[in-house]
């Protein structure tokens, strides 16, 4: 037996629903109450991309148009998913109710959809907190900014409201970028200068306590580095960077610790290379001792530096290239004419990580050609 | 930086269109309808009194029938992935429901995981024969 639906229209707030592609990642976040209590979409400004986070996870909303007129099918008027009511319509309804509408002719109430499906992404995490002011010891309060003064000093929360990414994410990226908050409010991140000069004070100080560098607590470390007369935020704060772990006890890394010495020296071969030898003796010596590190590796570095020749190194960072993939290979070759596939797969993968999808952009954007029996990526049209 | 708040809601009271298949009944009783072109819905409260047409399921077919002229064949299809309905709440004073810095909030009111596709062309119906006669 056939089964019918008289359709009336229903136009009214139509512009308030959208309809969201749920993926699998997608449906498994809204499974998770843990990350379902903190979803929101966020954008870093009116034209800016959109986000989906949640407690840890980020992704990219597009819009995504559709050819087709998709329509809404609802049992009742928008009534129960609107906040306002047309109460003409519903007077109209009452009345097809009891003059047309019998229980055996069931109704149904037509509405359009706005013309595009909402797709979400995993996005890797792009923060920028370049514009945060640099922290240059408890005597030197100082910013990068002209304009900055002690008044005008950000907060934590600020800061952190103009990032479009999870909370668990920021929190990485902030540790990551030496975020410190002071007693007094202000937000910095501790400058280059200030952890070369009090990270091996820090490390000789707790070496010479003899702490357990497996186990550090803030406070015994504080105690340790008392006479340098920096707040214990700042302690924190390098623990927290040079940690494996994410809370106390902090555990020492030391291939961070290394890592983090060999891209600040690095970076200052930016704009020309440098003898890959020189490169590697400024860094093992620029490592506070008396801690035993990794060899000075240039794996440590991978997507930060370039070769343009094999004796030769030059700063090339991964996070601080375009994320529009024409403009991303432009710069890749410009900074060196040929790459290996494993040299130039990690400046790649932070545009795409899917393989297919790699392979897509070397064939749009690149060329792939085989040099004595090696793939080469050069620029299209060499 | 703008932000909204998002919220899941979970209905409580199934509000399903009677007759609707089992396939299409959704908890806050909504499904959803393709169509190939455009579908002109009047914006005048009069017309709305009015009906627009027609679903009628018969077994695997969906007939759409728009006025007393034309019909559309379609059938149900699975939404690969499915489909959040999501709303968005915007009070009077600016302020969302779940205080939304930016005075907004949006919740997924309903995860829609079936269609009613219909992509041929309407086809032309005469249906009131003895009227044409006359």
């Amino acid at each position: 037996m056939a089964q019918e639906i008289t359709l009336y229209p229903d136009t009214s707030k139509i512009s308030h629903f959208h309809l969201l592609q749920l993926t699998p990642d997608i449906q498994q976040l809204l499974d998770s109450p843990d990350e379902t209590s903190h979803l929101t979409i966020k954008s870093a400004g009116p034209t800016s991309p959109i986000f989906l986070c949640s407690y840890s996870k980020t992704f990219r909303i597009r819009q995504i148009s559709q050819s087709n007129t998709i329509l809404m099918v609802s049992a009742s008027r928008s009534k129960n998913y609107t906040d306002d009511q047309d109460t003409q319509m519903d007077d109209i309804a009452e009345q097809d109710g009891e003059e047309e509408v019998e229980a055996e002719a069931p109704v149904g109430y037509l509405s359009q959809l706005p013309g595009s499906i909402l797709e979400c992404t995993s996005s890797s995490p792009q923060v920028d907190l370049s514009f945060v002011p640099l922290y240059n010891g408890a005597d030197a309060l100082s910013t990068t900014s002209s304009s900055s003064s002690s008044s005008t000093s950000l907060h934590l929360n600020e800061i952190k409201s103009q990032i479009p990414v999870s909370d668990y994410e920021f929190a990485n990226e902030w540790a990551a970028a030496l975020g410190v908050e002071l007693p007094h409010g202000g937000a910095f991140r501790l400058s280059r200068d200030f952890v070369q000069q009090f990270l091996p004070v820090f490390v000789a100080a707790v070496s010479a306590d003899r702490l357990d560098l497996e186990r550090l607590e803030v406070a015994r470390v504080f105690e340790a580095v008392k006479e340098e007369d920096e707040p214990v935020a700042v302690v924190e704060a390098l623990l927290r960077r040079f940690s494996r772990t994410r809370e106390e006890p902090y555990c020492v890394d030391r291939e961070g610790i290394a890592r983090w010495f060999g891209i600040q020296t690095l970076s200052d071969h930016a704009y020309k290379e440098t003898k890959l030898g020189d490169f590697l003796s400024t860094w093992h010596a620029s490592l506070p001792q008396p801690l035993d590190y990794p060899p000075c590796s240039l794996s440590l570095l991978t997507g930060h530096y370039v070769q343009p020749t094999p004796k030769t190194i030059r700063y090339l960072p991964c996070d601080r290239l375009p994320l529009e993939p024409a403009a991303r290979f432009e710069r890749l070759f410009a900074a060196k004419g040929a790459w290996a596939v494993e040299e130039i797969m990690p400046f790649v993968e932070g545009i795409e990580r899917d393989k297919a999808r790699v392979n897509a952009l070397f064939m749009k954007f690149a060329r792939k050609k085989s040099v004595a029996g090696k793939t080469v990526i050069t620029k299209r049209g060499t | 930086m703008p932000s909204a708040t998002l919220s899941v809601t979970r209905p409580s009271i199934p509000s399903s269109i009677p007759n609707l298949p089992q396939v299409l009944q959704t908890p806050s009783g909504l499904a959803l309808v393709e169509i190939q072109g455009t579908l002109h819905l009047s914006t005048t409260s009069s017309s709305s009194s009015d009906p627009l047409g027609r679903l009628v399921f018969e077994k695997s077919t969906v007939w759409l029938y728009i006025g007393n002229h034309q019909r559309m064949e379609g059938a149900v299809v699975d939404l690969k992935p499915p489909v959040g309905l999501l709303r968005r709440q915007i009070t009077d004073d600016g302020k969302g429901e779940h205080g939304a810095p930016d005075g907004e909030a949006v919740e997924i009111v309903e995860v829609i995981r079936k269609k009613i596709v219909f992509s041929t062309r309407p086809e032309p119906l005469v249906q009131d024969v003895s009227f044409r006669r006359s």
